[in-house]
């Protein structure tokens, strides 16, 4: 009896120490970091952070590929230094690294993972398309921004915050027979480049005769 | 399927005679089944009735199997005729495909505005900023940007970007149409990535 259960005290002992053992070891993870602007559009120089330690800039492609020694299950915080006129979307980024091989691959997967550096300005381009209307002023937020070529087209653009609003106005005060007079077109630049087209078309109001008054004509009822 | 069923023919005599079909050569000839009969039977005298019948069912038999045939014929012809039909509208598809490619026609109008409205979208081969020297580029700078602004207005990105693509490199010093090179590359890169990975742009 009592050997028996020195046994199964001996095997129970052996066991947590065979698994302590495993999960204790550093094992080797291959990590690929792609740094983004923008969906699909990689961003270079991306300082990356893994636990508080740098691995490394991104290259061309957005990308910087780390080594990184972990023990199975353990937990890494990705951060990442974003240049100048960019914003990493969220705070540190955490990562839970597992052990998975797959049978009839040779080498273990390399694990990817993706971050944001959003720009902080985003650009709007504005065409104006302004039919019987050429050469007028364009006025972006009451500022002169350009004016209409002879086919009555203007190419304008702005850098601005994400949510900022333009007024575009296309000025008819040099051509007062103009209508719509002075129309206004207000826009919202959202979170991405942007082309907001401004299509206006104008009538030409036939002048009044002034000078003359016409006489009114007489008519005699009996 | 086609194979006749065996026969029983009634006798004068008390003995009945079974024919089986089956092992008898059928021909499309009726010369040829009657030289057969001779042959094949030997006591057709004393059998005359028996091999009267066997005969008119071979030749029954003979004239199902040419109709069959008739019948196989026609629907090879007509179905070679439909093959044949279809080949050549592909192939004036074809022709007509080669030709959108080489005039670079854009893709369909999705503008509302009038058709009196519209400019002319087509970026015309003597339009080309390249192939223009600057006094002709800038003579017909008006031209072009309103070709780029019908462009853009038909949400034909793909043709807007290469048509102010050139123009950026023809007017180096007009920012607005790198600007424009950039946005369009950006609207192009989240269509793309919204086709493939159903991820939204922001």
């Amino acid at each position: 009896m009592s050997v028996s259960k020195w046994t199964i005290a001996l095997a129970s002992v052996l066991t947590l120490v065979s698994c302590a053992d495993s999960r204790s070891v550093d094992r080797p993870f291959s990590i690929v970091f792609i740094v983004e602007s923008d969906p699909g559009l990689p961003l270079k120089g991306v300082n990356v952070l893994v636990d508080g330690k740098s691995i490394g800039k991104t290259d061309a492609n957005g990308s910087v590929r780390a080594e990184i020694l972990a023990i199975p299950g353990a937990r890494l915080q990705i951060e990442q230094q974003c240049p100048k006129g960019h914003q990493a979307t969220e705070d540190a980024k955490s990562i839970r690294v597992r052990k998975f091989e797959r049978l009839e691959e040779a080498a273990p997967r390399t694990i990817q993972v993706t971050l944001k550096c959003k720009p902080l300005q985003r650009l709007a381009v504005f065409i104006v398309t302004a039919r019987n209307g050429p050469d007028l002023p364009v006025f972006i937020d009451g500022n002169n921004a350009g004016r209409t070529n002879q086919l009555g087209v203007a190419q304008i653009s702005r850098w601005g915050v994400p949510g900022t609003e333009y007024a575009v106005e296309i000025d008819t005060r040099a051509d007062p027979r103009l209508l719509p007079r002075s129309p206004v077109h207000v826009f919202t630049l959202p979170d991405a480049h942007e082309i907001f087209v401004v299509n206006e078309s104008f009538q030409l109001q036939e002048r009044r005769r002034s000078g003359h008054r016409r006489r009114a004509r007489i008519t005699k009822i009996e | 399927m086609s194979e006749p069923p065996t026969l029983l023919i009634p006798e004068i005599d008390e003995d009945r005679t079974l024919v089986e079909t089956r092992n008898a050569n059928l021909d499309c000839s009726l010369a040829e089944l009657s030289g057969e009969r001779g042959s094949s039977w030997p006591g057709a005298d004393r059998n005359a009735s028996a091999s009267r019948g066997a005969s008119s069912v071979r030749r029954k038999l003979g004239l199902r199997r040419c109709a069959e045939g008739i019948v196989v014929l026609g629907l090879v012809a007509g179905l070679a005729f439909v093959g044949y039909q279809q080949w050549r509208i592909a192939e004036s598809i074809r022709k007509s495909m080669s030709g959108f490619g080489n005039t670079e026609s854009p893709p369909p109008n999705h503008d509302a505005s009038p058709p009196q409205e519209r400019v002319p979208r087509q970026i015309e081969p003597a339009s080309d900023p390249n192939s223009m020297s600057q006094e002709t580029l800038e003579a017909r700078r008006d031209r072009l940007e309103s070709v780029g602004a019908a462009l853009i207005r038909a949400n034909d990105f793909e043709a807007a970007l290469n048509h102010y693509r050139a123009l950026a490199q023809a007017l180096p010093g007009e920012a607005v149409f790198r600007d424009l090179v950039l946005v369009l590359q950006s609207k192009l890169r989240c269509e793309r990535s919204l086709s493939l990975t159903n991820v939204g742009c922001p």
